[in-house]
């Protein structure tokens, strides 16, 4: 089978613009309700998008005057979009830092059962000092925990969920009403597990997933997330600005895979993407340029003083390169922030201004913008895509159902005249839309 | 007026025991959505106040021969809010295993997309075999179970609280979103918790969802007492289910609340037939699909070690009060004689009951005498409605709500139609206010 173009609609809020709730034609009042969610995943299934892909935050971020920040639970949004689609896929992000193996195990395992096979998980590990605080102990004690340690659990919990979807055979259900035998215990078996983290006897309280696995996703960039996703990651997704680092970046990935026994095309790699469209370049632009001009600006000023440890960003000209001395080392921007990274080491290469800064934060908090008419963005995403350095992308709307609508009736057309992108759905499940295998029962013998 | 309250629970193919063997169930669409959305929308149609499922975080014994896996609730119930429309929508969750901020997310969030139809039941989990998937060797004690319910529901409920229900102000015009004094942190520091908050989800549409409870032990009346605004119960005979309603309203009471509000709801099992010759023979249909030697050694349990192994199955339920221990408890064996001498049944047709209602009241008859019962326990105080555990699904939930429903309807017990869009209003339940906002999130204090 020839290789296939990957597109998952990821969708905040009312966009990914910093302003996209000030302007026309978005209804941040309604944002919370199914409608909102149901209508977005609809349109992206009627474009046979891969999957929606809901992001996670375990805190109320700290600014939150300016900007919507608060976030609804990813797999109980992701639930009642089982019942509103067909065959869009399904991906809500879970921490393996505040939570569970059995209880996680059991939620996707239902997401998957409800949703027909479409589920998948987006594995993260959680850093945040305010996440922890919601998830104290006894007296005050908050679980922080360090990058590797957070890896080393992130791994466990992965190993931990696995066993739990695999303690069921498919066949485990065999429903003899003569014989009053409901299930066969032989093919139901405990996980018994002991790591350094978790200790889980199982077995799951739900039968083998449709998918014998939901498909599992990962988003972190630093080494150990590297690491781990090489090992256990299906779907990865990235930000990423420049063709060739992306390529640099999917062929890291590969090797990495390859050395813990994969294939490549076990692992598919999904930059994001902010497209703002225009009927000609210079109407992309503006419309940019009118994005930015809505407002917002506080905002970002907050959070990139915040993200630069608290330096006071309102005395410095806005026209004028950010200064280098206050632009922290790459290697001092560790962990979860390696998105930042790649922000700072943008501005240094292209020695942003203050204002160009405070745009990239504002249009994409870290991910690629691209501005032009949609046959630009098809070509780029086609050149991408055949190069090697995606294997297709994960689109980040700047307005809410607007920028959705657009790439899906202008874009999506151009990406199949270009035989990339597929007319509609072969299969039913998440797995058959990437082309990934159905897992086979770890411990089963094969034959 | 007081309105009878109806809940449809849901369990596996239906309440019975054995009954995923019976050709008036599909054993094989029970993990499927659709399966999931036809009860609940003939649940709706029946105008029932909500759809509720129970859970244990465990794969409970006797998975050989019954249905005992079960999907994540809030799973099912958030693709129901896609599916239905106005029926609530409860789940169980527990406070021994899991955390508040996550559960406080996920049932505001449920709240959100159902538009206000979502309600927590409350359980402290009591299957032993739970903990060793959770890490700990052994459940927590009773006691230390409660503390920690207790604990988890205050934290729970001031997370929904820490939002004003105007703290999103989304002014264009001065570009705020939101208003930091409408949102304030939690800073909960207890025994077993500690949690800053606020909650990254805006207060839920019913301000809070609707707690239920399920306890009957002291320690659950005392939970029950502070939280619950409904309560489920398992009650055989009407005066014991009056007696249990009056002590659980003293201490509602006590704790400075309105009893008035919180509607009591037994479970029930009912087995229907056109005439009551046809009842029985379904109820007898049933219990042929069980164990009796598992229903004998249940017994025997229950009645202080008495064997009735070698009793004749078909005849008149033995006199067991005269055969059991002096020092075994008595109660059981009481209950069991009363209800057998009042319906003259065998020991085989007590077998049956038992297995049909997992500890909960199986009425068998025609849909005048189920709704006759209903209403005679509703009008002395023993109900304010009941938590409908149909024996097979989807027929028993069907038959139910096709013949015993309009019955209810005719005598004025049920109402016409839903009065609301919520699960607070299918109850009769208040939105709770928000406390008085205090210490206010700032934007200073937040930017470090």
């Amino acid at each position: 089978m020839s290789r296939e173009l990957h597109l998952t609609l990821f969708p905040l809020g009312v966009g990914h613009h910093e302003a996209a709730w000030l302007a026309e034609g978005t209804d941040p009042a309604g944002m919370h309700g199914l409608a909102h969610f149901a209508g977005l995943a609809r349109i992206a299934e009627a474009a046979a998008f891969d999957a929606v892909f809901l992001a996670d935050q375990l805190s109320l971020r700290d600014i939150v005057e300016f900007n919507p920040h608060e976030k609804l639970d990813p797999l109980v949004v992701l639930g009642a979009l089982a019942a509103s689609t067909e065959r869009i896929g399904l991906v809500g992000t879970a921490s393996t830092t505040f939570a569970e193996p059995y209880a996680v195990a059991r939620q996707f395992a239902s997401l998957d059962h409800v949703s027909g096979g479409r589920a998948g998980w987006n594995i993260v590990t959680t850093a945040e000092a305010e996440a922890s605080e919601n998830f104290g102990g006894p007296d005050g004690v908050t679980p922080r925990r360090p990058h590797e340690e957070r890896y080393a659990r992130a791994a466990e919990f992965v190993e931990v969920t696995r066993g739990l979807w695999d303690g069921w055979a498919d066949d485990a259900l065999v429903r003899d009403r003569g014989t009053g035998r409901y299930a066969d215990p032989a093919r139901i078996t405990e996980s018994r597990h002991r790591g350094a983290h978790f200790s889980v006897r199982g077995p799951l309280n739900v039968p083998r997933p449709p998918q014998g696995h939901p498909v599992l996703v990962q988003a972190g960039a630093s080494e150990p997330g590297l690491e781990f996703a090489a090992r256990v990651a299906e779907l990865v997704f990235t930000a990423q600005y420049d063709h060739d680092e992306s390529l640099a970046f999917t062929r890291d990935l590969q090797a990495r895979a390859a050395r813990h026994g994969r294939r490549p095309d076990e692992v598919l790699v999904l930059p994001g993407l902010i497209p703002v469209l225009g009927a000609t370049e210079e109407e992309a632009r503006h419309r940019e340029s009118a994005l930015h001009a809505l407002g917002g600006g506080e905002h970002s000023l907050g959070l990139l003083s915040w993200l630069l440890g608290g330096v006071d960003l309102r005395k410095l000209p806005l026209d004028a390169p950010v200064p280098d001395a206050i632009l922290p080392a790459e290697d001092e921007v560790g962990g979860q922030r390696a998105r930042f990274a790649l922000l700072v080491r943008l501005a240094r290469r292209e020695r942003l201004t203050l204002r160009q800064l405070l745009h990239q934060i504002a249009g994409g908090h870290g991910h690629r913008v691209i501005v032009g008419t949609p046959e630009q963005v098809a070509a780029d995403i086609e050149r991408w895509f055949r190069s090697g350095a995606a294997d297709g992308f994960n689109v980040m709307p700047p307005v809410l159902p607007a920028g959705l609508e657009e790439f899906t009736e202008q874009v999506v057309p151009l990406l199949r005249r270009a035989g990339i992108f597929r007319e509609g759905y072969a299969g039913t499940t998440l797995r058959e839309h990437l082309g990934l295998l159905r897992p086979v029962r770890t411990g089963e013998l094969v034959g | 007026m007081a309105e009878l309250h109806l809940t449809l629970f849901v369990n596996g193919v239906g309440h019975h025991e054995g009954v995923w063997r019976s050709p008036r169930t599909d054993p094989a669409r029970a993990h499927g959505l659709g399966w999931f959305t036809e009860l609940a929308r003939t649940a709706e149609r029946g105008l029932f106040d909500a759809v509720f499922l129970a859970d244990v975080p465990v794969l409970a014994a006797g998975a050989e021969r019954d249905v005992q896996e079960r999907l994540d609730p809030v799973s099912v119930l958030s693709a129901l809010a896609g599916t239905t429309e106005r029926i609530g929508l409860i789940g169980t969750a527990s406070t021994t295993y899991g955390d508040p901020f996550t559960l406080a997310r996920q049932f505001a969030t449920l709240d959100h997309l159902s538009g206000g139809r979502a309600g927590w039941n409350v359980v402290t989990t009591s299957i032993p075999a739970a903990a060793e998937n959770f890490g700990a060797a052994e459940l927590p004690d009773h006691a230390t179970r409660y503390r920690r319910a207790h604990e988890f529901v205050e934290v729970v409920t001031g997370l929904w609280d820490g939002w004003a229900d105007h703290a999103l102000v989304r002014d264009r015009v001065l570009g705020r979103y939101l208003d930091p004094a409408r949102v304030r942190r939690l800073d909960h520091r207890g025994e077993h918790f500690s949690v800053r908050g606020p909650l990254n989800v805006p207060r839920p549409p019913q301000g809070r969802p609707v707690l239920v409870q399920a306890g009957s032990s002291a320690a659950g009346i005392g939970l029950a007492a502070r939280f619950a605004e409904t309560v489920f119960t398992a009650q055989w005979e009407i005066d014991e289910a009056a007696r249990f309603a009056v002590e659980l309203r003293a201490a509602i009471a006590v704790a400075g609340r309105d009893p008035a509000t919180v509607p009591i709801l037994p479970g029930l099992v009912p087995i229907l037939g056109g005439t009551e010759t046809d009842a029985r023979r379904l109820a007898a249909e049933f219990a042929a699909l069980t164990d009796t030697a598992v229903g004998i050694s249940l017994l025997r349990n229950q009645l202080g070690g008495l064997d009735l192994s070698g009793d004749d199955l078909d005849a008149p339920f033995p006199d067991v009060l005269s055969r059991i221990a002096p020092s075994a408890p008595q109660h059981r064996a009481r209950l069991l004689t009363r209800l057998a001498a009042a319906e003259r049944l065998s020991l085989r047709e007590v077998l049956g009951r038992l297995a049909g209602g997992h500890g909960h009241r199986v009425v068998v008859g025609t849909p005048e005498q189920i709704a006759a019962e209903l209403g005679a326990w509703f009008r002395a105080g023993a109900a304010d409605g009941f938590t409908v555990m149909p024996a097979d699904l989807p027929q028993g939930l069907t038959d139910f709500v096709d013949h015993v429903v309009p019955l209810l309807r005719r005598s004025g017990l049920t109402r016409p139609d839903y009065r609301g869009t919520t699960l607070r209003n299918h109850l009769g339940l208040a939105r709770p206010q928000v406390p008085i906002q205090s210490s206010p999130v700032t934007a200073g204090e937040e930017r470090r």
